[in-house]
């Protein structure tokens, strides 16, 4: 084939064009450690890759609500386990008060159970952060609030939440309620955590009545009624300890299993991302090489004329 | 039998004949590296014999014409896959600003950039935060930030995208008025070959070069028909319009917008609308009515999607304050998409919770984070996130299969060019060696004539 003066000079300028562009392209995937450059690259793991960022941002913000979710309950289950201390010293006072006590040591019962209320009641109307635990959704104001007469007796304990859960997304698709409302006198919804009128709890309820009957010396009505109210407040309780244990371990399950998930997540972006850097920095390498290559057949070649013959 | 100064004549003639020669090869020297230029031959042929009783007698040589080496049917080849190189090179760049415009980093967001896709995600994971804290005003300012980054993101794309459909609709302006000037220095070209060659007798070489160069301009802009008339003048139409023939310019190219405001090419004297089948013009108007004209439809799909869905959620619930019925966003599509400024003012009135007076309720913050998983019928089935993946996705595919087009057409580009310049092209090897035979030659010649002078003098001497 005839061969025009200028034709070498374009195929050459070809050649290193085309070198410089796979050099840089290389250097490129070796210094960033990505093999996806440029959304042409490969138009279907560009979209996966997208996919996958997009999946694992959710998976971070679930590990985050997991997180205050645990809180929450953690918090919820240490003020039920002091309840649930207030609880059994109710029930004891309600069996030692006897018809063998005195009047005195009734009105001392009662006192100690006045105090109890109020200890309960502060439990009860504990914050996380600047939310009221057991309000249901109304958590800018205390749930329980509580009556005194003059004499500074406690006439009456009042919820003044709601029954409401604010639910929260621990998975695609799956939502959970950290803590519970504090009481529940609709019939319906959550079960409440220290009255609910389906199962018979009323602990504040029944703790003034306890100490009313404590006051009045009425034995016979602890043994009869009290008794009986408090258990089935402490069985309401200890069916929220259960719950809560139930929860928390829910969450730890979940917790578990979105770290496995954002794991898997990173080595799939990375699969579908990364570049292979012993293949790249190989490439990279050949193709250095014959651009050398190119430059020093180039410069031989170009030195050589018929002008460097002709006297 | 020719005396001695018929003989003296035949040496004149092959000194000049030898120095044409040499001016022929000087002249391929010259333009060596002019792209335009194909190698030129000077014809050589015997000079009319003399006759005589003794038979005809040799005269010597004389050049009969100076030819271009040259193949039609690569400059042809060369012509068709001109246009369609230009219309793959236009929609190459027209695609890859789309890809600028679009600005999607795909190194999850390592230099902190995070393009729509990441802002979309982000958005989502502040409406969980919120949802899980109603009542935090961190959570509800992070949510703002993250709702107006958005909203400024998709406005910045869908203006970044119109940036890049003006200019397309400008470059489709300017290429018409190239190929306009083009059409006119090729019907000039025709007259003067036609001029000189009739003039000459011979072949106008350096203007037919400088023609095939302007047809080639020409041809990447536009695809155009061609054929040669009688005169040698190269008559040339689009989609069966004439718009040169001879040295006249019969029709000329002009831009109008349709009813869409896309600027269109017709032919300015009849009006009427061609339809183009290559050159940077086809190009760049199948890239800005396709690829691009796509992804901005998208871009704007996914934002208006997501204000509609958003709102309708947003609307029913209960800000801090019990405010309700308020939107989250303003605008329809990607152009117009802001946050509520009222909303911004004071983030208390976000309106996350499903009734009022319950501050830690963030149902309705739920429900909005739960749209990016709701697959919408609108978005074909997909989430509004995965239908802007896809969006990108799709101008991904636009582009490399362009690449990849483009690769395949500088293959065959290359290849007929480098044929091209194999049968035309100057090599000075060549030339240097023909300018050695010329001039070798030359010398021979003026030896004959030196000889011829020595014998006339023996002759003029007979006399003494």
């Amino acid at each position: 084939m005839r061969v025009a003066t200028n034709q070498f000079s374009n195929s050459l300028i070809n050649q290193l064009g085309k070198l410089s562009t796979r050099q840089e392209r290389l250097h490129s995937e070796a210094a960033s450690g990505k093999r996806l450059q440029s959304v042409a690259d490969d138009p279907v793991a560009t979209r996966r890759l997208l996919d996958l960022q997009a999946e694992s941002g959710a998976v971070a913000q679930y590990q985050k609500n997991i997180g205050r979710l645990q809180d929450s309950a953690n918090a919820g289950y240490s003020s039920l386990r002091s309840v649930q201390k207030i609880s059994g010293r109710a029930g004891e006072i309600a069996t030692l008060a006897d018809g063998l006590k005195t009047p005195e040591q009734l009105r001392t019962y009662a006192t100690e159970v006045n105090k109890l209320i109020d200890q309960a009641v502060s439990e009860l109307n504990r914050k996380q952060g600047d939310s009221y635990l057991f309000g249901g959704t109304r958590t800018d104001q205390p749930p329980f609030t509580v009556e005194k007469d003059a004499n500074g007796q406690i006439t009456a304990v009042t919820f003044e939440g709601n029954t409401a859960g604010n639910p929260s997304e621990i998975a695609a698709g799956v939502a959970l309620t950290a803590n519970v409302p504090g009481a529940n006198s609709s019939g319906e919804g959550a079960r409440g955590l220290v009255a609910d009128s389906r199962h018979g709890a009323d602990f504040f309820g029944h703790l003034i009545s306890l100490r009313d009957n404590l006051l009045a010396g009425n034995t016979q009505a602890i043994a009869d009624t009290s008794r009986a109210e408090l258990a089935a407040d402490e069985d309401n309780l200890l069916y929220h300890l259960g719950e809560y244990g139930a929860t928390l371990s829910q969450l730890e399950t979940a917790n578990a299993s979105a770290a496995h998930l954002k794991g898997e997540l990173m080595g799939e972006t990375s699969r579908t991302a990364d570049a292979d850097l012993a293949e790249t920095l190989v490439r990279l390498n050949e193709t250095q090489t014959a651009y050398q290559a190119t430059l020093q057949s180039a410069s031989k070649l170009m030195n050589l004329s018929l002008m460097d013959y002709l006297r | 039998m020719p005396g001695l100064l018929d003989s003296l004549s035949l040496g004149s003639r092959a000194m000049q004949t030898h120095q044409k020669g040499v001016s022929v090869a000087g002249h391929n020297l010259a333009n060596v590296n002019n792209t335009a230029y194909a190698r030129q031959r000077l014809n050589v042929a015997t000079a009319t014999p003399t006759t005589s009783a003794h038979g005809p007698l040799g005269n010597g040589v004389e050049g009969t014409a100076v030819t271009q080496v040259r193949s039609e049917i690569l400059d042809r080849s060369i012509q068709v896959e001109t246009s369609a190189r230009g219309a793959l090179e236009a929609q190459q760049e027209a695609l890859q600003r789309a890809e600028a415009g679009l600005g999607q980093p795909l190194d999850g967001s390592a230099d902190g950039s995070k393009g729509l896709a990441g802002r979309l995600s982000e958005l989502f994971q502040a409406f969980q935060a919120a949802a899980a804290s109603p009542s935090g005003s961190a959570e509800r300012g992070l949510l703002i930030r993250q709702a107006t980054d958005l909203a400024n993101q998709f406005r910045e794309v869908d203006q970044r995208l119109g940036v890049v459909t003006d200019s397309l609709n400008e470059s489709v302006a300017t290429d018409v008025t190239e190929a306009n000037v083009l059409l006119g220095e090729i019907a000039r070209l025709n007259e003067q070959i036609g001029r000189a060659e009739l003039a000459n007798g011979s072949t106008a070489n350096d203007l037919r070069d400088l023609r095939q160069q302007k047809l080639e301009s020409l041809s990447r802009l536009v695809k155009v028909d061609t054929a040669t008339n009688d005169q040698g003048g190269l008559e040339i139409s689009v989609n069966g319009t004439t718009l040169v023939s001879g040295n006249q310019v019969t029709d000329q190219l002009e831009t109008f917008a349709d009813a869409d405001g896309k600027v269109l090419v017709r032919t300015a004297g009849e009006g009427t609308e061609i339809s183009l089948t290559g050159g940077r013009i086809r190009g760049t108007i199948e890239a800005r009515d396709g690829a691009v004209a796509s992804l901005r439809a998208q871009v704007n799909l996914t934002a208006g999607r997501l204000i509609a869905e958003a709102n309708a959620i947003h609307q029913h619930g209960f800000g801090l304050n019990d405010t309700t019925g308020a939107d989250l966003f303003s605008g329809t599509s990607a152009a117009d998409m802001a946050v509520n400024p009222d909303l911004i003012r004071e983030p208390a009135r976000l309106q996350l919770a499903s009734e009022a007076g319950a501050k830690g309720d963030g149902k309705v913050g739920l429900q909005l984070a739960q749209l990016a998983n709701r697959s919408l019928a609108e978005l074909g089935d997909r989430t509004v996130g995965q239908n802007f993946n896809q969006a990108v996705a799709d101008l991904g595919s636009a582009v490399a299969s362009v690449n990849s087009n483009l690769a395949d057409q500088r293959l065959v580009d290359g290849m007929l060019t480098s044929q091209r310049q194999s049968v035309s092209g100057v090599s000075l090897d060549e030339e240097m060696t023909d300018l050695m035979k010329y001039q070798k030659a030359y010398a021979a010649s003026a030896k004959l004539i030196t000889t011829i002078d020595e014998m006339l003098d023996n002759v003029i001497n007979l006399k003494r």
